[in-house]
């Protein structure tokens, strides 16, 4: 909202800078956003809360000013407390039928004729022009005029085009009527429309009438002053995509205890500055305006605060800001003036007077410590410490969003009864939550590789989400994607990544984290993985992940060229297998001795089945084991390989003979044969 | 004797002086301390000298040993560093080389920060879900239905009054609803609100609540406890501004400001000109969500506050565009 320095002025004796002003507006709370010298006037651009719907006026930030600074406030004659709306002067001679008290309780019509439609005077255009809006002529910009004012929305009629007498109803179904910016609108049936016997003639506190707006031609109007409900305006403003200066107040609900004197203040600057005649006063509904009586107590207060205000203080800053205050033993009895709805409670005028004496003016305390001796749960903690660990292994981490397009995920062998679906997205994008991290990691390959990326190592530790019989299940899991070059510089070769990259990474996050746990990689057959790496990763005998080449269809969906290496890990499946704690085992001062065993066989033998034998004939004295070398070529029959295994053998209780390890090394290699059909080189 | 033993160490003096390479050098060696060196020669004579003369004598040609030990030393560590000149002439302006090691995503490294500086004032870390009931929204933290409050807090549905949590402040009805006081708690996560995407707008954001909850928690605790945080988190001389504003889970509530990291509070185009930046939410709990959630308002006080990871690390590393942590360019991660 707009408020320009002069306006103010004119309610309240301010004299000091206006930048200093709007600073001590801001630090009691009415948000001065900009303060901008317009022509050697300063206008103050406002945010207010949505509670304080009374500084949604001139006069309510007036009023704020005046607290403040200790000023008093000066109010229209109309608008002062107790000046009685002027003397009924006979029977009303117009009809007003409310038919929705519960959606309009109270409704004031009055009828002003003979008066003359022109521009109006310098002054009030100025006005008008500092809050924003445009001049239009004398009796659109007293309504508007009042409006800015005092927060009460206003509107005139054009009293001769109204047919008959008018009604505040629900609209029918599709009924029309077009708005003052020449657009016609659609009603909905339970749109609040002020109607006459032809139909609507306005749209309850958002918008008039075309047919019943005030132009020069105009003589005699109908002046409307009104409490709408905020629900019923802020329902229909949405529905039908319109806003005004009056349905932003509505929305934030009006004073009933202005509605009757704002009327009266435009009925005073018509005759003012248009002349005519106003007729009585119709005014149906309830009056009653808003009033709360709350007890008090200053002290219970200042300790909430942490600070010594004291009951006089507290008393005369309520009393500046409009309260009326009695006092009681301990306590005082406030009651509540009918512009400040938002104010129910006593921890209410706790804020007022906080916001008044300054926060700044609050000191500042240290707490004790009361949180218990557990920070963070074992999971937190080990997401952190795996976080770390996988940047220790080359890969950045990457956040996509959670929400994705519905058609990513199409191909995946995904259960579309278990997506969870947006009701309301922004776009398609936005369709569905994430069932797997696969299409925000391959969106974020495809973006890198276009911009000319060589290589990447990447993860994403997040959430994925589906629905289970209306169970929302949002599990954690980690993804991680190898893709392109590896390595390239002067002392090593070119290397692109491939599938044991990306499982020794794995493996390394296992063996450090699961260390207790057998790691099982098993062949399996997944619809975003080519066939001949798809694996699925069993840890403690049960599934917690996978891993393998993404399949051609998907890269291609992703616009990706390179082959792209991607696995998953459920880390809540995981959690329990996990540890971070470390043990230190003592090691042996027997020296070890190593041998090799070079292989060759067939290539439905698999690694897994050589060592499995390895380690079982050679128990406990085989203390390591690692594949050093995989070959093929001319001197290996065909359909074969090669495999070298060193094999590192250490007893915990004595040095090793050179005979004890020749023959359990025979032995092993007896076995192999036998039971595998492998032979040696 | 004497003088056979100045002028071996003159002579030895000379032959350093001529010594080419680490062989000669060898055998200058060998010449004097080798087995049938000169100095052998001379512990031979000694025994043969006068009595009284012998301790001057041996003291004398230790010393001589020593001496020439010491040269050739000395000597033979210029050789050696000679050679390695020569042989390897490595040119070590030839980049380095290194297993290069990944990033963290600057969003988590800022919220590991924040994490800490709160862990290091008692706060524990704790959860919410990010599918939530509309209750935990709205209702429980004083928002009511169709209200302009509710603004601010537009939402992505998924199914009858099931929503994607528009905050943070979700957690702590959870957290209450569990637990009695005392209660020291932040609460990180992901929140989401339907707005367009642009430079400064995101639908789905990083939060980190807080909530402190007991007998005789005050204000100024509050004020306290974020003066610390942003100090912390944005440097010793970060100063911290209060400024009265709503919500409806707070009573009173404050937006907190801090001066101005870019111009230190002078006024730049970051802060619009005002020496100041908006970078938390804040307040005393509204006694009527304690009353939803069954605490006696008679009885305990507390604070909540809430911040945007986001804005917090945009203002950190000076990054101007928010889109640019959920496109995850390597240019932009590995500056982090």
């Amino acid at each position: 909202m707009k408020v320009s320095y002069s306006w103010l002025k004119s309610y309240v004796d301010v004299n000091i800078d206006p930048r200093k002003l709007a600073h001590l507006l801001t630090m009691a709370g009415i948000n001065v956003a900009s303060c901008d010298n317009i022509e050697g006037e300063y206008v103050f651009e406002l945010e207010i809360t949505a509670n304080r719907s009374d500084c949604l006026s001139i006069l309510g930030v007036a009023r704020e000013a005046a607290a403040i600074l200790g000023k008093k406030l000066s109010m229209p004659r109309e608008l002062r407390i107790g000046v009685p709306a002027p003397r009924k002067s006979g029977k009303p001679c117009f009809r007003v039928t409310v038919k929705e008290p519960d959606l309009c309780p109270r409704y004031t019509a009055r009828i002003i004729r003979n008066l003359e439609v022109k521009s109006s005077p310098e002054w009030l255009k100025e006005r008008i022009l500092s809050a924003g809006l445009r001049p239009v002529n004398n009796i659109v910009d007293i309504t508007n005029f009042v409006l800015l004012e005092t927060g009460q929305p206003m509107h005139a009629f054009d009293f001769d085009r109204i047919k008959g007498g008018i009604t505040v109803r629900q609209a029918l179904k599709n009924e029309k009527i077009i708005t003052i910016d020449n657009t016609t609108r659609t009603c909905e049936d339970n749109t609040l429309v002020i109607a006459d016997e032809m139909g609507p003639i306005a749209i309850a506190g958002i918008m008039g009438g075309l047919e019943t707006e005030v132009s020069g031609m105009t003589k005699n109007i109908l002046l409307e002053s009104a409490f709408f409900d905020s629900i019923s305006v802020r329902r229909t403003s949405r529905v039908l995509g319109i806003g005004s200066e009056s349905s932003y107040r509505f929305e934030r609900r009006i004073d009933n205890g202005m509605v009757l004197k704002a009327s009266n203040r435009a009925s005073a600057l018509i005759s003012e500055l248009a002349g005519g005649t106003a007729g009585d006063i119709i005014d149906i509904g309830d009056k009653t305006p808003y009033s709360k009586s709350i007890d008090f107590n200053p002290h219970v207060s200042d300790s909430l605060l942490g600070v010594s205000i004291g009951k006089s203080k507290a008393v005369s800053i309520l009393k500046s800001l409009g309260f009326s205050v009695k006092n009681k033993k301990d306590s005082v009895k406030v009651t509540v003036p009918s512009f400040r709805q938002d104010v129910k409670n006593a921890i209410d005028l706790t804020e007022e007077i906080a916001r008044i004496y300054g926060y700044e003016k609050i000191p500042v305390t240290i707490p004790p410590i009361i949180g218990a001796t557990k920070i963070q749960d074992f999971t937190g903690i080990l997401r952190g410490t795996i976080r770390e660990a996988l940047t220790r292994l080359g890969l950045y981490e990457i956040i996509t969003y959670s929400l994705v397009n519905k058609d990513s995920v199409k191909d995946f062998g995904i259960y579309p009864e278990s997506l969870v679906v947006i009701k309301n997205p922004l776009s398609i994008d936005q369709e569905i939550m994430r069932p797997t991290l696969m299409p925000g990691m391959l969106g974020v390959i495809s973006h890198n590789m276009n911009r000319k990326a060589k290589g990447l190592s990447l993860f994403e530790a997040g959430k994925i989400y589906r629905e289970d019989k209306d169970n929302y299940i949002e599990e954690e899991t980690l993804s991680i994607a190898l893709t392109g070059v590896m390595a390239e510089n002067w002392k090593g070769r070119k290397e692109d990544f491939d599938f044991f990259h990306l499982k020794g990474i794995f493996e390394e996050l296992l063996n450090e984290f699961a260390p207790s746990c057998e790691v099982i990689f098993k062949k399996e057959n997944m619809p975003v993985l080519k066939k001949g790496t798809s694996t699925g990763i069993i840890c403690g005998n049960e599934r917690v992940g996978y891993l393998g080449e993404v399949c051609e269809p998907i890269l291609k969906k992703f616009g990706i060229e390179k082959k792209v290496f991607y696995g998953e890990l459920c880390m809540d499946r995981l959690c329990d297998k996990l540890s971070i704690e470390k043990n230190y085992t003592p090691y042996t001062r027997y020296p070890s001795v190593t041998r090799d065993v070079s292989l060759i066989l067939g290539r439905d033998i698999t690694s897994y089945e050589i060592t499995k034998i390895i380690k079982e004939t050679g128990g406990e004295l085989v203390k390591g084991l690692s594949l050093i070398d995989f070959y093929k070529g001319k001197q290996i029959p065909d359909g074969k390989h090669g495999l070298l295994y060193r094999i590192e053998y250490r007893s915990d209780e004595k040095t090793l003979e050179d005979e004890e390890v020749e023959r359990i090394h025979t032995l092993i290699k007896e076995t192999l044969r036998k039971k595998l059909n492998v032979s040696f080189r | 004797m004497e003088n056979e033993i100045t002028n071996a160490r003159n002579s030895f003096m000379s032959e350093l002086q001529g010594a080419k390479d680490a062989e000669s050098l060898e055998s200058i060696r060998v010449k004097y301390l080798g087995r049938k060196g000169m100095m052998a020669g001379f512990m031979g004579k000694l025994a043969l000298a006068d009595k009284e003369k012998k301790p001057a004598l041996g003291k004398e040609l230790n010393k001589l040993k020593l001496y020439i030990q010491e040269e050739i030393n000395r000597k033979k560590d210029e050789f050696l560093a000679d050679r390695d000149l020569e042989s390897e002439k490595t040119d070590i302006t030839m980049p380095g080389f290194f297993r290069e090691s990944g990033r963290l995503h600057p969003l988590t490294g800022v919220l590991n920060e924040i994490n800490d500086i709160f862990i290091s004032l008692g706060f524990q870390i704790a959860e919410g879900p990010e599918i939530e009931k509309e209750f935990y929204n709205f209702e429980a933290l004083n928002i009511p239905l169709e209200h302009p409050s509710r603004d601010a807090f537009d939402t992505f549905y998924i199914k009858g009054n099931t929503l994607l949590r528009s905050h943070t402040s979700t957690v702590q009805i959870r957290i209450m609803e569990k637990k009695k006081p005392p209660i020291q708690v932040i609460m990180p996560g992901r929140v989401y609100r339907p707005d367009a995407v642009d430079a400064s707008h995101s639908f789905m954001f990083h939060q980190v609540e807080g909530l402190m909850v007991d007998k005789g928690i005050r204000f100024t605790d509050l004020k306290g406890i974020l003066n610390l945080f942003t100090k912390r988190m944005f440097g010793e001389k970060t100063m911290t501004r209060f400024r009265p504003s709503f919500f409806p889970f707070t009573e009173p509530s404050a937006e907190v400001d801090i001066s101005c990291i870019i111009c230190n509070g002078k006024g730049c185009r970051v802060c619009s000109h005002s020496g100041w930046l908006e970078i938390l939410g804040a307040g005393m709990v509204n006694p009527r969500v304690f009353e939803m959630v069954g605490y006696s308002p008679r009885k305990f006080t507390g604070f909540a506050f809430g911040m945007g990871v986001e804005r917090i690390t945009m203002l950190k590393y000076g990054i101007d565009d928010i889109r640019l942590f959920f496109e995850n360019d390597i240019r932009f991660l590995k500056q982090f």
